[in-house]
C-alpha cells in the first residue's frame, strides 16, 4: 500500500525517493526472512550456529551461487535459461573425461569453459537471431546438452584416478581451503560476486541489461546494441554454468551422466527470491545472493532438523510462491 | 541558408503498401520546419527514416556536405548529428530519469556514468526546460505522462544535435507546458539548430514554424513559408477538402434529464473529496493540471483505484469496491490516455482489438459482434490498408480512433475518456467530436478530460474545475480556452 502513495504523487520528491527505496525494501525483506529463518532453526538445533555447520552451508551453496549470479543476467533482460542445470553436467563430464584421457588440467579447463560460452552464447544468438522465446530455446539445448552428455559417457560416471593428484589446480579449488576452514569454493563465490556486481551495476554493459530488461524496443532505438547484449548475457550464463560444473568435478572427484538434472529450476528459484523481477528489467546481485542464501538455510536447517527432503522440497516452493507474492503484492499496480 | 538535411525521392513500402513516396525536402539550417498531415499521412514514417529506425525503400537523405546519410542504427544518426524526441515515447520505466536521459549518450565507456554525473546532466537538461518537479533521481515508471514527455525531450535536449526532430511532442502537455517547450525551440532556432516539427496542434505550428510541409497519402503535397498559409490552407491541403464545422452546435442550456453518474465526496490517489453529478445527454469536460484529479476520477470510477472514502453510482446504484469488468457490466466505458500500455492489443488486428471488450465479457454473438466493429470501425474511419492488420501497424492517430471504435461497439450508459484525441488529426477530432456529441444526443453521459483547452471549452456543455483532488469551480458559461488555460494555471 505504501507504494500507492508514493506513485500517486509523483511531484513529491520524498514519496518517489520510498519507491525508489522500494528495491532495497525488498532485498532487506528477504533478508528479514533469512534472519527469521536462522533464529527458527538456530533455536531448533544447537548444531545449526556452530561454525562448522555454518562454513558447511556456505559451502554447499557457493556452486549455485556462481549458477544464480549468471541467471540473473539472463532474467533481468526478460528471458530464462533452462539449459544451465544440463551445462552443469556437461561441462563436468567434458572437463573429466579430457582430465582422465591426460589433456593436461589447465588445457582442459580451459576447453570447458570456452565451450560452456559458446553455448551460452549459442543459446543468446538462437533466441535473438530465431525470433523464439528464450524459454524455447533452452528448453531444446537442454535435452540436446544432456544428450550429448550421455552419448559422450556412454551413460557411465567418470572419476578421477585415485591419489595421483590427476588435477590440482581443480581439487584444490573445489576442497581445498585457503582461509582457515573456510572452502575455496566459497572464495570462488566471492570473487564471482564482486566480478558480477560490478559489471551488472557498475558498467555501461550492466546499464544496458536493466534497458534491455525494461524496454527492448526503446532500447534498440535509442541505439542500445540489444542483439549483442543479449547473447552476452546468455554467455555469461553459460560460462559461468560450466565453471560451475566442473569446480563440482574437482569436488566429487567424479560426475554422473545426470548431474545437475532439474537444478536449472533451483536457479532460477534462488534468483527470483532474491527479488529479480521474471518479467525483467529488476534485479541485483545482492539480491541473488540472498535468494541463494535462504535456500541454502532452508536445506541445512531441515536436515539437521532431520525432516525428509521430500518435505524441504515443499519448503523451497513455499519459499518460492512467498517470495513471488510478497514482489508481486509491493510493486506498483 | 545553408541545406543542412535534404531528402531526394524518398520511399517507404511495407509490403506491397507504400507509407511515403516520392518525398523530396530541403531542411535549411536554423529553420523550424513543421510537418503536418492526417493520421497515417506518413509523418512518423518519414522521421523514422530520417532517424535511422527506418531504411528507405527508394530515394537518399543527403547531409550538409552533400554526401549522402546511411544510416543503419539510431545511433548512427546521432552521430549525423540528429536528434528524435519520438512520437511513442521511448523511455525506461524500470530506469530513473537520470539514466533514462544518460542512455544512448553517455554510455560509451566501458565504466557506466556515475550517479553524480548522470544526475548533473538530467538536472541541466531539466532546467534548460525550467522544469523544477521533476527530479532526476525519480523512476520514470511513477511519474505522470506529461512529465514523461518532458524527460524524453529534456533527453535529447541534452545531444547537442544539429537537427532535432519532435514528433507530437505537446500531445501530453498543457498549455504552460507546451509554451514553455517552444519557447526552447525558438531558443534552438537562434543557435542555429534545423528543428523539424510535427503536430496536429496548427495553433503551435503558427507560433513557431517557419515554413511547413504538408504530406497526404505519404507524398509531399507542398512546402511554403509560412506567410503563406492559413488556417484554413493547411487544413485545406491535409485533408484535400474543407471539414464541415469542427465543433457540433453547443446549445445551453441542456434540457435536464435523469442523472446517470453520482459521484458524492470521494477520497482516494490523488483525490480528496470529488463530488460531481452527470446527466443523460449531456457533456461534461473535466479540467485541470494533470496530477489534480480529472484522470484519477476517471480511472477510481472504472474500478481501476479504489475510493478510500465516498460512493459513486450509476443510475443511482452504488458500485462499491469495483473492478473494471463489473464497471463495464453496469454501462461504464473508459478510453486511458496511455495508449501504448493501457490501449491496445498490441499482437492483434485492428479488427479483433475493435472486437475485443465485446468478446471479453460476451455480450453480443459472433456475427452480431463482427457487424458492429466493422460498422464502428467504418463510423470512425480508422485508416488502413486492411482491417486484418495488426493495430500496432496504424499510426497513432488511427490507433486511438481503434479504440474508441472498441467502446461504440458496447453501447455504453456513461462514456468516460482521458485525452480522446491525444494524437489525432484535426479531421479526425472533427469527427471524434460529431460523434461523441451524438453519443450523447441517443442518451448517454459523456465525461472526458483533454490536455487541449479549445477541445475542453467548445466540446462541453459545462467544465468542471480540478485543483487538489476535488472540483472547485464549474463552468457553464461560453469560455474562450485562453481563460480556461487561465483558470487551470490558476486552479
Ligand atoms: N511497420 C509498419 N507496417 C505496416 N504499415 C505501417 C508500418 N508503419 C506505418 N505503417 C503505415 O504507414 C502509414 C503512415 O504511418 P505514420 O505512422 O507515418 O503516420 P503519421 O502521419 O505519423 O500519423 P499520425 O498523425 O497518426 O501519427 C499508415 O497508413 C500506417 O498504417
Ligand atoms: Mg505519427
Amino acid at each position: 500500500m505504501m507504494t500507492n502513495v508514493a506513485t500517486g504523487s509523483p511531484a513529491q520528491g520524498g514519496l518517489v525517493q520510498s519507491a525508489r527505496g522500494l528495491l532495497l525494501t525488498r532485498e532487506a525483506g528477504v533478508f528479514g526472512a533469512l534472519l527469521a529463518l536462522c533464529i527458527v532453526f538456530a533455536i531448533a538445533s544447537p548444531v545449526f550456529l556452530t561454525g562448522q555447520n555454518i562454513l558447511n552451508l556456505l559451502r554447499q551453496i557457493s556452486l549455485l551461487g556462481v549458477l544464480a549470479i549468471g541467471a540473473t543476467y539472463v532474467l533481468i533482460i526478460s528471458e530464462v535459461d533452462l539449459s544451465v542445470g544440463s551445462l552443469y553436467g556437461f561441462a563436468g563430464m567434458v572437463g573429466g573425461l579430457l582430465i582422465v584421457s591426460g589433456v593436461p588440467e589447465v588445457a582442459a579447463i580451459l576447453i570447458t569453459l570456452t565451450l560452456g560460452l559458446a553455448i551460452g552464447a549459442m543459446n543468446g544468438a538462437i533466441t535473438v537471431a530465431g525470433r523464439i522465446p528464450s524459454f524455447i530455446t533452452t528448453l531444446g539445448t537442454l535435452y540436446l546438452i544432456r544428450g550429448a552428455t550421455l552419448v559422450m559417457s556412454n551413460g557411465m560416471p567418470v572419476s578421477l584416478p585415485h591419489g595421483q593428484g590427476a588435477a590440482p589446480i581443480l581439487t584444490g579449488l573445489a576442497q581445498g581451503s585457503l582461509f582457515g576452514n573456510l572452502s575455496n569454493q566459497v572464495l570462488v563465490l566471492i570473487v564471482v560476486a564482486v566480478l558480477g556486481f560490478f559489471l551488472l551495476h557498475k558498467t555501461t554493459f550492466g546499464f544496458h541489461i536493466f534497458a534491455v530488461g525494461g524496454n527492448d524496443r526503446a532500447a534498440r532505438i535509442v541505439g542500445v546494441p540489444v542483439s549483442r547484449t543479449k547473447i552476452i548475457a546468455f554467455a555469461i550464463a553459460g560460462l559461468l554454468a560450466s565453471f560451475a560444473g566442473i569446480i563440482n568435478f574437482g569436488f566429487l572427484e567424479n560426475v554422473q551422466p545426470v548431474t545437475g538434472i532439474g537444478l536449472e529450476l533451483d536457479v532460477i528459484a534462488a534468483v527470483i527470491i532474491g527479488g529479480t523481477r521474471l518479467g525483467g528489467g529488476e534485479g541485483s546481485i545482492p539480491g541473488t545472493l540472498l535468494g541463494v542464501l535462504l535456500i541454502g538455510v532452508v536445506r541445512n536447517g531441515l536436515i539437521l532438523l532431520g525432516v525428509t527432503p521430500f518435505w524441504q522440497t515443499t519448503l523451497i516452493g513455499a519459499v518460492v510462491l512467498t517470495a513471488a507474492l510478497i514482489g508481486g503484492l509491493t510493486s506498483k499496480k | 541558408m545553408t541545406s543542412m538535411l535534404q531528402l531526394r525521392d524518398l520511399g517507404k513500402s511495407f509490403g506491397s503498401f507504400w507509407a511515403l513516396r516520392n518525398v523530396s525536402i530541403e531542411f535549411k539550417q536554423g529553420e523550424v520546419h513543421a510537418l503536418v498531415g492526417e493520421n497515417g499521412a506518413g509523418k512518423s514514417t518519414l522521421i523514422k527514416l530520417i532517424a535511422g529506425v527506418y531504411q528507405p525503400s527508394e530515394g537518399a537523405i543527403i547531409g550538409p556536405l552533400g554526401t549522402e546519410l546511411k544510416m543503419k542504427t539510431p545511433r548512427d544518426a546521432l552521430s549525423c548529428g540528429i536528434g528524435v524526441v519520438h512520437q511513442e515515447l521511448d523511455l525506461f520505466d524500470n530506469l530513473t530519469v537520470a539514466e533514462n536521459i544518460a542512455l544512448g549518450i553517455d554510455d560509451s565507456g566501458f565504466v557506466k556514468p556515475s550517479k553524480d554525473k548522470m544526475a548533473a546532466r538530467a538536472r541541466k537538461a531539466l532546467d534548460e526546460l525550467q522544469e523544477q518537479k521533476i527530479l532526476p533521481s525519480m523512476r520514470v515508471g511513477d511519474i505522470s505522462s506529461s512529465d514523461k514527455q518532458l524527460v524524453a525531450v529534456a533527453k535529447v535536449l541534452t545531444w547537442d544535435a544539429k537537427v532535432i526532430i519532435f514528433d507530437e511532442p505537446t500531445s501530453a502537455l498543457n498549455a504552460a507546458e507546451a509554451a514553455r517547450l517552444l519557447e526552447r525551440i525558438r531558443h534552438l532556432r537562434s543557435v542555429g539548430v534545423t528543428v523539424i516539427y510535427v503536430s496536429h496542434k496548427l495553433g503551435e505550428i503558427f507560433s513557431i514554424a517557419d515554413r511547413i510541409s504538408v504530406i497526404r497519402d505519404g507524398t509531399l503535397i507542398t512546402t511554403r513559408p509560412v506567410a503563406e498559409f492559413d488556417h484554413e490552407k493547411v487544413v485545406d491541403a491535409m485533408l484535400g477538402r474543407q471539414p464541415a464545422e469542427i465543433f457540433p452546435v453547443q446549445v445551453k442550456p441542456r434540457p435536464t434529464k435523469e442523472v446517470l453518474l453520482d459521484v458524492a465526496d470521494v477520497h482516494g490517489r490523488e483525490l480528496a473529496g470529488a463530488s460531481l453529478k452527470v446527466r443523460a445527454g449531456e457533456i461534461v469536460a473535466l479540467a485541470g493540471l494533470p496530477d489534480s484529479g480529472p484522470s484519477s476520477l476517471l480511472r477510481h470510477i472504472f474500478g481501476m483505484d479504489h475510493a478510500t472514502s465516498g460512493t459513486i453510482s450509476i443510475s443511482g446504484r452504488p458500485i462499491g469496491r469495483s473492478t473494471p469488468r463489473a464497471a463495464i457490466r453496469s454501462g461504464i466505458a473508459y478510453l486511458p490516455a496511455d495508449r501504448l500500455r493501457e490501449g491496445i492489443l498490441p499482437l492483434m488486428s485492428v479488427l479483433r482489438n475493435a472486437e475485443a471488450t465485446d468478446e471479453a465479457m460476451h455480450a453480443s454473438d459472433g456475427s452480431t459482434r463482427r457487424g458492429k466493429a466493422l460498422a464502428a470501425i467504418k463510423r470512425l474511419s480508422v485508416r488502413t490498408s486492411s482491417i486484418l492488420n495488426r493495430i500496432t501497424s496504424l499510426s497513432g492517430g488511427n490507433q486511438q480512433k481503434t479504440l474508441i471504435a472498441r467502446w461504440l461497439v458496447m453501447d455504453p450508459k456513461v462514456l468516460m475518456l482521458d485525452d480522446p484525441t491525444r494524437g489525432v488529426d484535426i479531421g479526425a477530432k472533427s469527427e471524434i467530436y460529431h460523434i461523441l456529441r451524438g453519443i450523447a444526443d441517443s442518451g448517454a453521459a459523456v465525461v472526458f478530460t483533454s490536455s487541449d483547452s479549445l477541445e475542453l471549452a467548445r466540446l462541453s456543455d459545462r467544465i468542471l474545475l480540478f485543483r487538489g483532488g476535488k472540483i472547485v469551480d464549474e463552468i457553464v458559461r461560453d469560455v474562450t480556452h485562453a481563460e480556461l488555460d487561465r483558470a487551470i494555471s490558476a486552479a
